[in-house]
């Protein structure tokens, strides 16, 4: 047999004092898409980062073909044939896609003039060798992700030819999208070029891996079969049985805090990809978590928003009733005095203010009530951000630390807690647990049981689906911003898919 | 992926949290320290009269006090608008408006001492407010809204001045100022302390407190810190954005005011370019242009700082030139330690 | 307390030498035949070419004496500036100040200031509040409002005498220099009645203004005849924009700069026909410290007059060769 494609033995990589990776081995054959699975924080972004030449490892070594390679910056890994597909793709959208395509290799004319025409034939050419039809006169910004995608990937092909590295390309992509996309990648296999696929969506796996590997705590945990039982691959992942992750369900729930009647939400103006609820009935009752499935664009952040009065602007119509009283929910200020609380699924962009310490951030939803004729109380500020931390580890146990220098987890206890303190009602949560480890999630699971039991009433989006399962006590499915199924927690996976895709189990 | 980087990048940060950082605590005290190099500076290099250091000569020091007061006042306000993440460049405009309404009310409009004051100072928080609502509501870039500002003010400056500078001359009858004013230009406490740097410490002094100490503070450094978050958490963001427009435009006619009484004079050309000198000294006080931290004895600290630098330059005799190279060396500096400090924080930018 | 007496003893002074000016008291009591002294410059613009060409006359007289030092301060075009720079040259205890005052008022504190703390103060082309020889020591300079009165006089004479529509392109609004000759060119026309002024507009003293404002009073006015600018650099400017037009129009500028872009040499080429000199009197300051620094002069000419020249076709080549 000959020597794989790409290798990689014992690879160690560390950060100052924290590990990466402590001795990862991993092969990629010629021809074979090879899944590499594992929780944030499990390593295969340092690794991905080793081959595509970001990093260079601090022991083991990499091969190709059999030779060792050392790679000192990206540029030395595309010429070794390595191309690497970010999740944020580098596409520039103010350009076409023959200009994208191009970008800091234009073909020229004599005399220092892009030679346009000519790199719209190639990029034509090359675009259809994937069965594309994209008009490379498109602009970037006109094409949708997955088109985009799709670009990125030959572009990338275009400059380095033996290896792909995608990370977490579906992220984004709807089902459709999805499906083109592995076409895309089982035709580009079956010419011999090896894939890495990075993704944290089991259920992707066994439809296009031909190997998994699965990483934890910078080690690999094991290597199986794409058709392994996804029980197996949960605990790899997590390095438990799923049913320790996830709290004990309630026992009973309380009076109904949040009530839809054939709700819908009128956009005063419409806009392209975003789904507003429309003829949606659920209820949540106090001591309850409800979880909220979908596909991406059924409308699960637009429920939330819409309800929270961060969303466009618009109205609702229908019936919408908080704690039993019909309520207006029309802007942050009218959710807020009905008692909601919102977590939203962008902690950076709109949760967190990055560079203010911990503290400062904590008492944020409730600098009125701390500050008394207008002044601020050192004493209730110190009061308030004891009680979060009481609340939640969160570490550093340090509140005057900028909250950017955390942890995702522990930025996300932060983002949890500073909502807590505000003692709402109902507590609206967008994908609680994204870019948290595993860890973390454990305890905010936890906490967030411990908060329904206390008659908190919760609703959660998610777009991971053993999070739901795991977690709610029942699962509405939305399609097309209504709700279409609902299931009790615990439910086969399976069946709650079937339901979100709009087909029978 | 980005998520993961930054926990890992951040971890040695995270497992050490006590031990501070001395390249931040430089930049938070950055402005006092450059205030105290300066005066060391100027100590050494003053020239000396029968021994004398003439640097520190009681007089000299009521001058470079005197002379930062009017861009001090409007750097305070200033600070406010920069913690937001705005900016306000119709300041300097602003007081050539506040000088010439100041004058022209006195002198022509028979206007007694309080009423002129109080109606430049609605003006100026009125005309802030404006600036600060449009920007809000249509959601205008500051820059724009207050470049826009900026022509309005001097243009209304020439309008109401009919094209002239107004002399302030002071005595009874029409015509004529209440002689009190001039108080602005003198001394106090047997010839001391200018009463403009009196009236530009309170005002710092007030803004400290209010920075500081109370919500409305707080909804400052929530709305520079995280706009977005600070509206999910309940603060109201639009009426803090147009507070601070008018705090900026009070400070700007606080500033006319004061102007005018130290030079018995109106004039729509005064104050040009105070907006830049204003932003130079906040950004050398440690506050950060895009928001979310700063410090208003910071800003006290770095007006005062370039004062000194341009009083030691002056009395060696160096020429303009190097003093503007100076200022321009001064505020890169600032500028790169606080960037050294965000990317050591693992924040990025 | 040491300050405090001291001022005292200085007040005191001053009344001494105002009370007993009479009895021939030297102006600076260490004026010497052959001391150093330092003579202080605030300037209130630099960047003007004007201002540039005053600091250039005042540092070539200023070599010329072997114990004289100048220091020149720029003010920047902002009088809180310029005020500050008078009191550091208070505080160095400069021998002579020399002030241009950006503006009158404003800077009239700052120099009796520099009165009280026995500095002699002689005012250059601009002058503040009160009256040379006892406000100030002295005022040297042109008269704006003649300067721009003799231009139109001379219009009215000369350019047009049969009448016509003239034009005025103003300094910077509201500053003095910019009213002083606004309303000087504007009375001197009076003389002619068939002058009739149809347009005046502000070009804030720079060239590019200039072109602006008179391509559009062109636009409005197709007949004018004369324009009379405040400033050569705005004449420069105003030149291009008839050009432009295609029209023959008579250029006055004011302050006959020397040098290759000069007004001189403007007139001497036939585009302007004629521009006035605003004298810097940077000359006859130096000789007025010399008289209060070397030869212990107790008085001096409270108001020297540096009268403006008409630079005409007929004398332009003669004084551009020079």
């Amino acid at each position: 047999m000959s020597a794989p494609l790409l290798s990689v033995t014992g690879a160690v990589k560390r950060f100052g004092g924290v590990q990466a990776l402590r001795g990862v081995d991993f092969d990629l054959k010629a021809g074979e898409v090879h899944a590499l699975l594992g929780e944030n924080g499990a390593g295969k972004s340092t690794l991905m980062n080793l081959l595509s030449g970001v990093y260079t490892p601090d022991e083991g070594e990499i091969r190709i073909d059999g030779k060792p390679v050392t790679f000192n910056n990206p540029r030395e890994a595309q010429a070794a044939g390595i191309a690497t597909i970010f999740q944020e793709l580098d596409l520039v959208p103010s350009l076409d896609v023959a200009a994208n395509l191009f970008l800091g290799r234009e073909l020229m004319r004599p005399g220092g003039l892009l030679d346009v025409p000519a790199m719209r034939r190639e990029a034509k050419k090359r675009l259809e060798a994937i069965e594309l039809a994209i008009d490379p006169a498109r602009l970037v910004a006109d094409l949708s992700i997955g088109q985009r995608q799709v670009v990125a990937i030959v572009k990338a092909l275009s400059y380095a030819s033996r290896v792909l590295i995608m990370d977490e390309p579906t992220a984004a992509l709807t089902v459709g999208e999805v499906e083109r996309l592995f076409d895309i990648m089982r035709k580009l296999a079956a010419t011999g070029v090896g894939i890495v696929y990075i993704s944290h969506r089991l259920e992707e796996v066994p439809e296009i891996a031909d190997r998994v590997t699965v990483m934890r705590d910078g080690r690999v945990a094991g290597v199986t079969e794409p058709n392994a039982p996804q029980s197996e691959l949960v605990r790899l992942l997590v390095g438990r049985p799923l049913d320790e992750l996830y709290p004990q369900r309630a026992q009973s729930a309380g009076r109904t805090l949040l009530s839809l009647k054939d709700a819908s939400f009128r956009l005063a103006r419409e806009s392209a990809g975003w789904q507003p609820p429309s003829g949606i009935s659920l209820e949540v009752r106090a001591g309850e978590i409800v979880g909220l499935a979908g596909i991406m664009g059924a409308g699960r952040t637009e429920l939330l928003s819409a309800l929270y009065g961060t969303g466009l602007a618009g109205r609702w119509e229908g019936g919408v009733a908080v704690d039993g009283k019909p309520v207006k929910l029309s802007s942050i200020g009218a959710a807020r005095d009905a008692g909601i609380a919102f977590v939203t699924d962008d902690r950076r962009g709109s949760g967190l203010m990055l560079r203010m310490a911990v503290g400062l951030n904590l008492v944020m939803s409730v600098i009125r009530r701390i500050s008394p004729a207008g002044l601020m109380s050192a004493s209730r500020q110190a009061d308030a951000i004891k009680q979060s931390f009481g609340q939640f580890d969160i570490r550093p146990k340090n509140p005057d630390i900028a909250v950017g220098a955390l942890s995702g987890g522990n930025q996300q206890k932060v983002v949890l807690a500073k909502e807590i303190l505000g003692n709402p009602r109902l507590l609206l949560l967008d994908e609680p647990t994204r870019g948290v480890d595993v860890g973390a999630k454990g305890e905010i699971y936890a906490r967030l049981r411990q908060l329904a039991a206390q008659g908190l009433g919760i609703l959660v989006a998610s777009s991971e689906m053993p999070e739901l399962i795991g977690l709610c006590d029942r699962i509405v499915v939305l399609r097309q911003g209504r709700n279409v199924a609902e299931f009790i927690g615990g439910v086969d996976e399976h069946t709650v898919l079937a339901a979100a895709n709009g087909r029978e189990a | 992926m980005s998520e993961q980087k930054i926990s890992e990048a951040s971890g040695p940060v995270a497992a050490a949290p006590v031990r501070r950082d001395p390249l931040a605590l430089v930049v938070r005290f950055q402005s006092l320290i450059g205030l105290v190099v300066v005066a060391i500076g100027g100590i050494i290099f003053s020239p000396r009269r029968h021994g004398e250091i003439l640097f520190l000569n009681p007089d000299n020091i009521a001058n470079i006090v005197r002379a930062v007061s009017e861009t001090g006042i409007i750097a305070i306000g200033m600070t406010f608008v920069i913690i937001t993440a705005g900016i306000d460049l119709s300041v300097g405009a602003v007081l050539g408006l506040s000088s010439v309404v100041t004058a022209s009310m006195m002198i022509s409009g028979g206007f007694g001492l309080i009423p002129t004051i109080l109606a430049v100072l609605v003006m100026g928080i009125v005309f802030g407010a404006i600036q600060g609502t449009i920007s809000t509501r249509f959601r205008l870039e500051p820059f724009i809204v207050t470049l826009a500002g900026l022509q309005a003010a001097r243009g209304l400056a020439l309008v109401v001045s009919g094209n002239q500078y107004i002399n302030i001359s002071y005595g009874e009858g029409p015509g004529l100022a209440p002689p009190v004013f001039a108080v602005l230009g003198e001394r106090l406490f047997n010839n001391t302390v200018p009463v403009a740097t009196l009236v530009f410490v309170v005002f710092a002094a007030i803004a400290t407190i209010v920075l500081n100490t109370t919500r409305f503070g707080r909804y400052v450094f929530a709305v520079g810190g995280n706009e977005r978050a600070a509206r999910i958490s309940g603060v109201p963001v639009s009426m803090v954005k147009i507070s601070v427009y008018a705090i900026t435009g009070f400070a700007a006619a606080l500033a006319g005011i004061v102007h005018a009484g130290q030079f018995n004079f109106g004039s729509a050309n005064d104050g040009m370019g105070y907006e830049l000198t204003a932003i130079a000294a906040v950004v050398i006080g440690g506050t950060s242009l895009f928001g979310g931290a700063g410090s208003m004895v910071g800003t006290v600290a770095g007006t005062i700082m370039l004062g000194a630098l341009a009083n030691i330059l002056q009395l060696n005799n160096i020429t303009p030139a190097m003093q503007l190279l100076a200022t321009a060396a001064i505020i890169v500096l600032a500028a790169v330690l606080q960037s050294l400090v965000r990317r050591r924080e693992g924040l990025g930018r | 307390m040491k300050t405090i007496f001291r001022s005292v003893l200085l007040a005191g002074s001053c009344l001494c030498v105002a009370g007993t000016a009479y009895a021939a008291e030297p102006l600076v009591k260490a004026c010497a035949k052959d001391g150093q002294f330092i003579i202080g410059f605030s300037q209130a613009n630099n960047a003007e070419p004007y201002r540039q060409h005053v600091n250039d006359e005042l540092t070539a007289a200023a070599k010329e004496v072997p114990g004289f030092t100048l220091q020149i301060a720029d003010g920047a075009g902002n009088v809180n500036t310029q005020t500050s720079q008078v009191d550091n040259f208070i505080t160095q205890k400069v021998d002579i100040l020399l002030i241009s005052p950006f503006e009158a008022a404003p800077l009239t504190p700052a120099v009796k200031r520099a009165m009280d703390a026995g500095i002699p103060v002689i005012e250059l082309d601009r002058k503040t509040v009160g009256d040379p020889g006892k406000d100030y020591t002295a005022f040297i300079g042109g008269d704006n409002y003649k300067i721009a009165l003799e231009a139109g006089k001379y219009t009215a004479k000369t350019l047009l005498p049969e009448g016509g529509e003239a034009a005025v392109l103003e300094g910077l609004p509201s500053s003095t220099p910019a009213v002083e000759r606004l309303n000087g060119f504007k009375d001197g026309v009076k003389e002619n009645a068939k002058i009739q002024v149809v347009a005046e507009q502000a070009a804030d003293w720079v060239p590019d203004k200039a072109q602006t404002a008179f391509s559009a009073m062109l636009q409005a006015h197709p007949d004018i005849k004369v324009l009379y600018a405040s400033n050569d650099m705005m004449a420069a400017g105003a030149l291009l924009a008839a050009k432009g037009a295609g029209k023959q129009v008579k250029i006055i500028g004011t302050d006959g700069l020397p040098g290759p872009a000069g007004g001189i040499e403007a007139v001497a080429k036939g585009d302007w026909a004629a521009t006035f000199t605003y004298p810097t009197g940077a000359k006859e300051a130096i000789e007025m410290s010399k008289k209060i620094l070397l030869d212990c002069a107790s008085s001096v000419e409270p108001t020297v007059t540096v009268d403006t020249t008409a630079i005409t076709p007929e004398n332009a080549k003669q004084l551009s060769g020079k």
